[in-house]
């Protein structure tokens, strides 16, 4: 793929952000690639991997296709509408959900390390460092280790509550919910605190945990953006509590929503067939009468040349010489008429319809792509 | 690398970088200097870079270059403060780990 593929692709999957956020990408990637001068044309190609990942990423960004299960998404969770997304989906669909993952975690108040513990792990250990499974446990007690630290800590709470102001409450708040599932009074007396630095160390623990998910957006775990990579980015957080949870939300609402976008999709294309089976009907009979017409035109152009000419010959050979050259003259005219109309069929059949079915298809894998973006 | 980068990391590692340079830079450079010090993808950094843009941590403006414009990513007073607040935390913490890897006690 060259470098202005890329952008057109990018464009083309950039087609529902809105104007302003698509031009800027576009004139960034545009740039980026000017400035990097052609000599590392070929490696950023390679580093950047494909269009759709690149999309997705400026999508994810934006808080597009939330829960839609794309994996990306949540790794650069940052802005307030994304968080919210985010909520939303912990606060619906934790409590049916919890159940089967805590299965590995049997106690209900424990759920919530249990949990996040177990992802870590597995991101762990799927994650070309299999011997740090056994660190894992560090990494998610150091999880709470932070937010007992900070709880220690009123100063650094209160900064860190200050910078992040721009991604506010609605984080805490969703995973407060997630703790009412009987998680709250074990997590208090197993790390000893007051509700009070609970909240707030839990919305620390929720900035450490954004956190981690995050880095896998830049790490090599992005092989599967779309489905396995919404998965694989959760587990490698040990950003345990939201990561698990989170997962969850997104796991089920995109399974969800494909099942639910294929009926809709199949309902949609029954009820249109009217309209759509008459207008492809009509496109191929046009083409199909046009090329009718044409071939029957060059064949009776063909006829009446050759009759004409026929004729002429007869009429010279019948003595009235004038005649017949003339009717032999215009015979052969048209019969040249024919011949260029038979190199114009040549040509249309050659060109023409390779080139309207290039189209179709481009516009066929335009629409699926955007569609598995969106899915 | 064995550890990850946060965004929040990441987001004071741009400042950081975009810091230096009093005039301004620009994306691909952007990219170049922050791969000095850790590993991140090509895709990375855009979404980073409109985040802080949009946060106003960074300004935006365009610099005719070899006839075309090129944008130019300069620091605001805002993102001066972020990225203090950054640096103190960063202090924080990873003198803490040090301090807990190193085997000490911590206060």
């Amino acid at each position: 793929m060259s470098r202005d593929d890329f952008i057109r692709q990018l464009e083309m999957l950039l087609e529902d952000v809105p104007q302003e956020e698509k031009q800027e990408a576009l004139s960034y990637y545009q740039s980026y690639f000017e400035d990097a001068g052609t000599e590392n044309e070929e490696r950023i190609l390679r580093e950047l991997e494909s269009p759709q990942k690149v999309a997705a990423t400026i999508k994810a960004d934006l808080g597009m296709g939330a829960g839609s299960g794309m994996g990306e998404y949540t790794e650069h969770g940052f802005t307030d509408s994304r968080f919210q997304d985010r909520q939303e989906i912990n606060i619906r669909r934790a409590p049916s959900q919890e159940q089967p993952d805590s299965a590995a975690a049997d106690a209900d108040g424990r759920a919530y390390y249990g949990e996040g513990g177990s992802n870590g792990r597995n991101a762990y250990g799927t994650e070309k460092t299999p011997n740090y499974q056994d660190g894992f446990e560090n990494g998610s007690s150091h999880d709470f280790g932070n937010r007992h630290e900070n709880g220690e800590s009123p100063n650094y709470q209160n900064t860190y509550e200050e910078s992040r102001s721009s991604y506010p409450n609605g984080y805490g708040n969703g995973e407060n919910a997630d703790y009412k599932d009987g998680s709250h009074d074990s997590y208090r007396s197993s790390y000893g605190e007051g509700s009070a630095s609970y909240d707030e160390t839990h919305r620390n623990g929720s900035g450490a945990s954004y956190e981690e998910p995050y880095r896998s957006g830049s790490g090599a775990s992005y092989e599967e953006p779309y489905r396995e990579g919404s998965h694989s980015s959760y587990q490698s957080g040990n950003g345990a509590s939201y990561g698990s949870s989170h997962r969850n939300g997104s796991e089920s609402t995109y399974s969800g929503n494909q099942a639910m976008k294929v009926v809709l999709l199949i309902a949609i294309a029954v009820l249109t067939s009217p309209v759509w089976l008459s207008l492809v009907g009509g496109v191929f009979g046009t083409v199909f009468a046009i090329a009718v017409a044409a071939v029957c035109i060059t064949v009776s152009f063909f006829m009446v040349g050759g009759v004409l000419f026929g004729v002429g010959i007869g009429q010279m050979a019948a003595g009235s010489l004038g005649v017949g050259f003339a009717l032999s003259g215009v015979g052969m005219l048209i019969l040249a008429l024919a011949v260029l109309c038979t190199l114009f069929c040549i040509w249309v059949c050659s060109k023409l319809i390779p080139w309207l079915c290039r189209a179709v298809k481009g516009l066929w894998r335009g629409f699926f792509s955007r569609k598995e973006q969106r899915i | 690398m064995v550890f990850n980068t946060g965004a929040a990391l990441l987001d004071a590692i741009v400042l950081a970088v975009v810091c230096k340079e009093e005039e301004g830079t620009y994306g691909y450079k952007i990219t170049q200097d922050v791969r000095k010090a850790i590993e991140v993808s090509e895709s990375t950094l855009y979404p980073v870079l409109r985040r802080l843009q949009k946060d106003g941590c960074l300004e935006v403006y365009d610099v005719e270059c070899g006839g075309r414009n090129r944008r130019y990513y300069k620091i605001t007073a805002q993102g001066h403060a972020q990225l203090n607040l950054y640096r103190s935390e960063w202090v924080n913490y990873s003198s803490k780990i040090t301090m807990l890897f190193s085997g000490g006690e911590l206060a």
